[in-house]
């Protein structure tokens, strides 16, 4: 197990080189620059800046210099936010984009799993074309359309909560519903599907047929089968919600990171969208990996090669 | 499990019954008619393409025509101007004219007010009228002798905005029908290129499977774990915010998914007897691979393409959301929900209409690929 873990670890070594190599490159050979700004600098003070910045050094070598940084945990000054490195802006924005990402899992998990096994075990009754008629609205209507609505309803129209802004647990509520909605609706159309199969496999007959009480036959046989998809569809989508979402961060004004993205493209931040590229990347192999070890946990016939 | 239609056998009278078999296609076809949900959106979809194509030639305003006297009117089915608003309007462009006014009357389509001036009336004072949205053929009646005093009178113009404008005054109708297009040409033609490239390159990996499998596999994988909506934002900030490079960048992110399907069936395939029978007659690979490998692909393909569609258009969607799409004065289903959203307050038709098109649009699709699947998927049978 722990020979796995560390074997996987140092797989991801190589991927991350590649993925940073690339997203350098890119971002680098791209028109425009970080100093680029209305009017033009003295020719002198950019001469500086680009001193101080080593951005006069031949491309390679900023790259090298680049890259024993981000071995010692330096991800550089940022360029639009001044006085602030990277790494700060990632410890105070992080926190925030994890809080609201985690509720929204962890909210889209338990009602997801409940719903998708309540309608598959009343199959194509009311309940199971309630459940999937919601799931299907749930998935098709974007993120950028319920948040604005959600904002206009219960922050502007009714007054109950805040319409934006972070600080108390009441501006959690109508973000972490806006990013858990979709996913309650994929998680909840999974574990249907899943459920379905799994309801019809020998191990649930076997199950039945020893007499076992249904609600174990349900809780313990059929879900744990039905689990799996939704793990492996909830490894890619966690590392994606914690990292914070630009909609809804936009949208209700959250001190995330998931803006940084835009922001540092288009006022072309280097550092700042390098470091973003950098994190994102972390959490999926993080997460990937995460998934295979709970996938070797739930379903026995899977083996750490 | 399906019955067999009665046109299916035909005995013809004196000769033997011939059965004439259904081919896996025609099958699907059938579930698929059977399918009623798959049958609306395809009907509903149809539709919204036929909107989207010959749409925005049919509405009376132009998609970038601007009414700067209409901002941010709301949606109506009545004509613009409203009744009481054509009083103030007329009044408001005749006191420009400086000339003494009296009584407005409004008539069915015309308006006239008697008009007076110290001096002669300028006949050019029509203008002042003329330059209004509201009023055209503008003219001056019952000029006195002295030419001092007469009656401006002017035909009201009126204008339907089936679903308001928006806040620079334009059309919303023309302007969800020309974002209707660019949102559906884009989602296909992203689509076309993740096809293209996905099933090359999964037909490829998987029909010589072995190393080259391997290592284009790995290179897939890798290409995972890249953060690729970012890498879509890249393209589009720094490259320039043009359609066929939104399109592209969108196609080249989607494409893995399809990759790996194909190579997944093509492993499947290419077992398979008729394949061996091919390679014994010395069909050379290209051939193998067009006339017998690709075409038995296509099933999982075509549901895999009809889900990618919406995919494609929400990624667009999202672009034009973050202002990284097409530019004005063209437009997006995207662009126009995220200057909906900024005008919540007091025009909430501008986020109304755009946002239900698109659910539209993305719930037809999302269930004729729902439908297809079922209808083409062989464990069903």
């Amino acid at each position: 197990m722990l020979s796995y873990v560390l074997r996987r670890l140092a797989s991801a070594i190589p991927t991350m080189f590649i993925i940073v190599t690339l997203s350098f490159f890119m971002i680098r050979l791209a028109p425009g620059g970080p100093f680029d700004i209305e009017r033009p600098l003295d020719p002198l003070i950019l001469e500086n800046l680009n001193k101080a910045y080593n951005f006069d050094k031949p491309l390679w070598q900023q790259y090298l210099l680049y890259l024993g940084n981000l071995l010692q945990g330096d991800l550089g000054p940022s360029f639009t936010r001044r006085d602030f490195s990277v790494v700060d802006l990632f410890s105070t924005g992080l926190p925030v984009s994890i809080q609201i990402g985690l509720s929204a899992i962890v909210i889209a998990l338990i009602l997801g799993t409940t719903l998708g096994a309540i309608a598959a075990l009343r199959q194509n009754s009311l309940t199971d074309y309630g459940v999937v008629g919601v799931a299907t609205l749930g998935i098709t209507i974007p993120t950028f359309v319920i948040a604005p609505i959600l904002s206009l309803a219960f922050g502007v129209m009714l007054g109950w909560l805040p319409a934006g802004g972070w600080g108390t647990w009441q501006h959690m509520v109508l973000p972490v519903a806006t990013l858990a909605l979709p996913q309650t609706a994929i998680v909840a159309r999974l574990t249907r599907g899943a459920t379905i199969e799994a309801l019809r496999s020998n191990h649930v007959r076997t199950a039945r047929a020893y007499g076992l009480p249904p609600f174990v036959v349900v809780v313990v046989h059929t879900l744990r089968a039905a689990i799996l998809p939704v793990v492996s569809y909830l490894g890619p989508t966690a590392a994606s919600l914690l990292t914070g979402s630009v909609v809804v961060e936009t949208i209700f004004g959250i001190p995330g990171i998931g803006r940084y993205f835009v922001q540092g493209a288009l006022g072309r931040d280097y550092t700042l969208v390098m470091g973003t590229v950098v994190v994102i990347a972390l959490f999926i192999i993080v997460f990937n990996l995460i998934v295979d070890i709970l996938y070797a946990l739930l379903d026995p016939r899977v083996r750490y090669d | 499990m399906t019955e067999v239609p009665a046109s299916a056998v035909a005995p013809a009278p004196g000769e033997e019954p011939q059965v004439v078999g259904r081919s896996p296609w025609q099958d699907a076809w059938l579930r698929l008619r059977r399918n009623k949900a798959a049958v609306t959106s395809a009907v509903v979809l149809f539709v919204l393409m036929l909107l989207g194509f010959v749409g925005p030639y049919l509405t009376p305003h132009a998609y970038d025509q601007i009414y700067p006297q209409y901002v941010r009117v709301p949606a109506s089915l009545e004509a613009y101007p409203k009744e009481d608003a054509i009083v103030p309007a007329f009044q408001s462009a005749l006191e420009r004219a400086r000339v003494t006014i009296g009584e407005i009357e409004v008539d069915g389509s015309t308006v006239r007010a008697p008009i007076s001036s110290e001096e002669a009336l300028d006949p050019r004072i029509v203008r002042y009228v003329d330059r209004s949205d509201l009023f055209e053929n503008a003219r001056i009646e019952e000029l006195s002798g002295d030419g001092r005093s007469g009656v401006m009178a002017a035909d009201v113009y009126r204008l339907h905005f089936y679903f308001g404008t928006d806040s620079n005054g334009r059309d919303l109708l023309a302007r969800i029908l020309i974002g209707l297009r660019i949102s559906l040409a884009i989602g296909i033609l992203a689509s076309v290129m993740a096809l293209l490239l996905g099933v090359t390159y999964g037909a490829v990996a998987g029909y010589f499977g072995g190393r080259i499998d391997n290592v284009m596999m790995r290179v897939v994988d890798i290409l995972y774990s890249l953060p690729f909506i970012f890498f879509v934002i890249l393209l589009v900030v720094f490259f320039g915010r043009n359609f066929v490079l939104i399109f592209i960048a969108i196609g080249c992110t989607e494409w893995l998914d399809m990759a790996r399907i194909v190579r997944g069936q093509t492993l499947t395939i290419k077992r398979q007897e008729y394949v061996q029978a091919a390679e014994a007659l010395g069909v050379n690979t290209g051939g193998i691979l067009r006339r017998h490998i690709v075409p038995n692909l296509l099933g999982p393909v075509v549901v895999f393409v009809t889900l990618l569609v919406p995919k494609a258009i929400l990624l667009e969607s999202l672009l034009s959301f973050l202002g990284l799409g097409v530019q004005e004065p063209l437009t997006s289903l995207g662009l126009l929900i995220s200057e909906g959203s900024a005008n919540l307050r007091g025009a909430t038709w501008l986020l109304t209409y755009p946002a239900i098109t698109l659910t539209v649009l993305l719930f037809a699709l999302n269930f004729l690929g729902d439908g297809l699947r079922d209808a083409l998927d062989p464990k069903d049978r």
